[in-house]
């Protein structure tokens, strides 16, 4: 049984990791980020509310099956490395491509932030399913 | 010109404090000695990153402070229930 500060805690903490651990995934790939440890942030915040709300109760309405997660997500992967070759260049070729946009300014446009979505999804999915399937075992 | 600035020797500090964390957590007899140990050693970590970007003028390291600091809590969080109650989930 844990305590009601444990629990408040817990709710603030879930959006703003979540919103953390997102930005951390777009700001990959030239900035400190990326897709592991924005996957590792996200994991953390959701087998805290596993531990602190329990997992029979948090399974009662919110129950994704994390193992298809991680599929897709090392689909999304592999067809990233796999769709420079359609284009002609090696395997595994990024391209970057600057896009102005109205009222915003120049953004970056990079064929690495796929790849790191898919590693993204492959460590949510991994670290989840563990956990969960470790946590069911009596 | 080499000068120390105040900053400096408060990371010096910071260093020297590791050393009693260090301590308890090889000598602490009980587990949740070495769990608060590891819980302070977390906290002098991300304090050092703080005035280490600031020594720098670089914000690269608050992104590393609050990654640690996430999972030391989830971390302290998970063995405090354990030691609690004897269950995880």
């Amino acid at each position: 049984m844990t305590t009601l500060i444990t629990k408040t805690i817990t709710k603030i903490c879930i959006p703003l990791v979540s919103l953390f651990s997102i930005s951390l995934l777009l700001a990959g790939h030239n900035n400190p980020g990326g897709g592991f440890i924005g996957g590792v942030m996200f994991a953390s915040v959701i087998s805290l509310t596993y531990v602190v709300f329990g997992l029979n109760y948090t399974k009662s309405f919110f129950n994704p099956s994390w193992d298809k997660l991680f599929g897709a997500g090392l689909l999304i992967a592999s067809l990233t490395a796999f769709g420079a070759i359609l284009y002609g260049n090696n395997f595994f070729r990024s391209s970057i491509k600057f896009v102005d946009i109205p009222l915003y300014g120049e953004i970056e446009l990079a064929s690495a932030t796929l790849f790191d979505i898919g590693v993204y999804f492959v460590v949510i999915g991994t670290l989840l399913h563990i956990f969960k399937n470790v946590g069911e075992d009596k | 010109m080499n000068t120390i600035h105040l900053l400096d020797i408060a990371l010096i500090f910071m260093v020297l404090s590791i050393i009693p964390c260090i301590h308890r957590i090889i000598k602490g007899p009980t587990i949740p000695d070495r769990v608060i140990a590891v819980d302070a050693l977390a906290t002098v970590i991300v304090v050092m990153l703080g005035v280490y970007s600031f020594v720098q003028e670089s914000v690269f390291f608050m992104d590393v402070a609050l990654v640690i600091s996430i999972i030391a809590f989830v971390g302290t969080v998970t063995i405090a229930k354990y030691l609690d109650e004897g269950v995880v989930f």
